[in-house]
């Protein structure tokens, strides 16, 4: 069946499966930066933001994201750009493979949260999983990216 | 079974025709269990357009569309000032932020999870269901009916005048399921206490309620301890939930008394 969403600021027009997760239509149209984790809406590597709302994009079928927008960390450049420089200067880019989802989330975040602690933070981003554990080393990198996007 | 068709009707009564008499037609709800989904189906019918996001205030109960989102419970100003925000506390820590962007309320109901905070806190403070053919009913019967009937949940209609409402559950990391859950809601003289995830659905607790308006919090423990029943899973034993749940009732209890 055919969707028309905007990715990333453009328009695509694709031919996706009634049954297919927008996840698996992300990775089939080159958007590799969504990752599959663990498939089933647990560990946020997929996150993607529809309409402006994170959301696991293994979870979310990929029809109904029809006439929506669909933003994934290669919308995000400045973000992602200055949130990955935060990750390496303290240390918590580990193997990587969380990063994408987790900037998406962090973006979200900074939307959506006025200046959060610690705690808003950690509760925020509970649902992105870090298999390498750098859970506080990326709270340190998130707490400066938030103070230096300010 | 493959999905060999995805519909998203106008409204509630337009999805009840496409899933009346097909019974190789689901409701999808929000989505979340699309890959676990157990039962196949070859028409998917997404809820999405159909208008049943809202969230309203109406007659003194809070009316909740079947696709609110958990999220929406926790951030939505008229749903944070409704029960205390019992509805918002009872899933914020449900996985992560993005689970709960498409999680719904409808999909939780209609689906008679018997692990979901939000039933026990709805039939706690209860809430009645309206269905596009079936009409309102309290949720206590529609959680007893089997779940055979083709019909659409439209909404959930709770209502506002539970003067204290608490919340336990008990997980063994934070954004698991629950071992256990209970939400005890005062309301005039009387209390309404529910269990759920024992991890058999959401049941009201009748002996305990009736220990909590005569003042007993530990009597409501114990009673919510011997009428209801419990079992094992791969999160708790049978008797370690029996012996929670006693705990938990009383603390809620003490909270709505308090």
């Amino acid at each position: 069946m055919n969707i028309s969403l905007v990715l990333n600021g453009r328009r695509a027009d694709w031919d996706v499966e009634p049954g297919e997760a927008l996840l698996d239509a992300l990775r089939r149209h080159g958007v590799l930066s969504v990752k599959r984790g663990c498939d089933t809406a647990s560990c946020g590597t997929c996150t993607v933001l529809l309409d402006g709302a994170p959301v696991p994009s293994c979870a979310v079928p990929a029809p109904r994201a029809d006439g929506r927008e669909v933003t994934t960390v290669e919308g995000l450049p400045e973000a992602a750009a200055h949130l990955g420089a935060c990750l390496a200067a303290e240390g918590a880019d580990q193997c990587g493979f969380c990063a994408p989802g987790l900037v998406v989330a962090v973006v979200a975040m900074s939307r959506e949260l006025d200046d959060p602690d610690d705690e808003a933070i950690n509760h925020y981003l509970a649902g992105n999983l870090c298999r390498c554990g750098g859970y506080v080393s990326q709270t340190r990198a998130i707490r400066r990216y938030l103070q230096e996007a300010r | 079974m493959a999905v060999k068709a995805y519909l998203r009707p106008k409204s509630a009564a337009e999805a009840l025709s496409l899933i009346e008499g097909d019974e190789r037609a689901a409701l999808i709800g929000g989505g979340a269990y699309l890959r676990l989904a157990s039962r196949g189906y070859e028409t998917a019918v997404d809820l999405c357009d159909a208008g049943l996001d809202q969230v309203r205030v109406e007659d003194g109960a809070l009316r909740l569309g079947a696709m609110v989102t958990y999220r929406r419970l926790e951030t939505d100003v008229v749903v944070r000032d409704c029960c205390g925000g019992l509805l918002g506390r009872c899933v914020q820590n449900i996985v992560g932020v993005q689970v709960r962007n498409i999680v719904t309320v409808g999909g939780t109901v209609a689906g008679r999870y018997a692990f979901a905070n939000l039933t026990t806190a709805l039939l706690a403070l209860g809430a009645d269901v309206v269905l596009e053919r079936g009409g309102r009913k309290p949720l206590e019967h529609f959680l007893a009916d089997k779940a055979t009937a083709r019909d659409v949940l439209v909404e959930v209609v709770v209502p506002t005048t539970a003067a204290r409402c608490a919340w336990r559950d008990l997980t063994r990391v934070r954004t698991d399921f629950a071992v256990l859950n209970v939400a005890a809601v005062g309301d005039g003289g009387a209390v309404r206490v529910a269990v759920g995830a024992r991890p058999g659905a959401a049941r009201l607790a009748r002996g305990a309620m009736q220990a909590a308006a005569a003042g007993d919090a530990r009597g409501a423990g114990a009673a919510a301890a011997a009428e209801l029943d419990f079992g094992d899973d791969l999160r708790a034993s049978a008797d370690y939930r029996r012996r929670v749940c006693a705990a938990l009732v009383t603390r809620a209890v003490e909270e709505v008394l308090a």
